[in-house]
């Protein structure tokens, strides 16, 4: 369904209709910003690359040849324009990450309390590199499928489920070292 | 939005994915106007060049034979082109004796440059130069295209 909604907003975009554009925007903006953000720890650098990524997709519309998902072929070149952007500006990104330098084991239960998970994802992920950030965000955040986080990263399939087996031990301990093992949704 | 639905997850995957879904955030309001602001300044439409790289290689064929024509065939007032080339002879009665030596083959080999004026000589060089550069230019834009 999805997808076919998908074909009908590019067809009304190429033909044009910069309102289209707009709809698929709305539909893929916190997807594509979560993404971004997951990477990148930066608020204002995955706002930048996030609409830079939009305007590349509005450029290249006419050679997205649907062989994939639209949000597959989108998360693609957010991916890469993460990768170049932290290839750039790397040792300038520490915002994020920044906010959950205080949090400490004894008081991880008032930021779960207050329902702070962004600064408990963001301390975890400090422990991973950039590539098992975009990996694990696909898989977990953006429920992409392991076929799907290949084509997006251009990784091998036995790569991505090697560094995905990693991560998850890598989170797991972090955030089991804060007395993280569930959430109370 | 395949993978999680199509199988069940382990505990760690869905305390993980529970932990990535939750600390999701709205992106800056402003970013979709900023996304629309900038398609929407982008002009109307793009120019493209009035003569296609077909149309160019057409024009650059015609106008390359007509002047190879002039140059080579053309006979004007006094009866002779500016080129007037004499094709190399070759003396094939030596081949009749397989004694010979080969190199003797090559004795009757002979090639008469032409007299070339200076017009025809620029004429030429201008259009070499004008041909090269096209083709330099022409493929530099299908690379670009390529990107």
């Amino acid at each position: 369904m999805q997808q076919h909604d998908d074909t009908y907003l590019i067809e009304q975009i190429l033909a044009g209709k910069n309102r289209a554009f707009g709809d698929l925007v709305d539909r893929y903006q916190v997807r594509v910003y979560n993404f971004v953000l997951n990477i990148l720890r930066h608020e204002e650098e995955a706002h930048e690359v996030t609409q830079d990524t939009f305007l590349k997709v509005h450029r290249s519309l006419s050679t997205f040849r649907q062989e994939s998902k639209l949000s597959t072929w989108m998360l693609r070149i957010a991916y890469f324009a993460c990768m170049t952007r932290l290839r750039k500006v790397k040792p300038e990104l520490v915002d994020i990450d920044n906010h959950s330098v205080g949090l400490e084991v004894n008081n991880v239960l008032d930021y779960t309390e207050r329902g702070d998970m962004r600064a408990v994802l963001g301390r975890a992920m400090t422990k991973l590199s950039d590539e098992e950030k975009g990996v694990v965000t696909l898989y977990y955040y953006n429920e992409q499928s392991i076929k799907e986080i290949v084509k997006i990263t251009g990784l091998t399939d036995s790569n991505v489920k090697v560094i995905l087996h990693r991560s998850r031990k890598k989170l797991n301990k972090v955030l089991s070292n804060m007395g993280i093992t569930e959430w109370a949704s | 939005m395949g993978i999680m639905k199509e199988q069940q997850l382990n505990p760690d995957d869905q305390f993980l994915k529970s932990v990535f879904q939750q600390s999701a955030i709205l992106p800056d309001p402003s970013l979709k106007e900023q996304i629309m602001m900038s398609i929407e300044t982008k002009p109307a439409f793009e120019y493209e060049p009035v003569i296609s790289p077909k149309l160019w290689w057409v024009i650059t064929t015609v106008f390359m034979s007509t002047i190879g024509f002039l140059l080579f065939f053309y006979r004007g007032n006094s009866g002779q082109p500016y080129f007037d080339l004499k094709l190399p002879t070759i003396d094939f009665s030596r081949l009749e004796s397989w004694t010979n030596d080969l190199t003797k083959v090559f004795e009757g080999f002979s090639i008469r440059l032409p007299e070339v004026s200076f017009v025809a000589v620029a004429a030429l060089s201008a259009i070499l130069l004008v041909g090269v550069s096209f083709v330099i230019s022409y493929r530099n834009q299908v690379v670009h295209s390529d990107h």
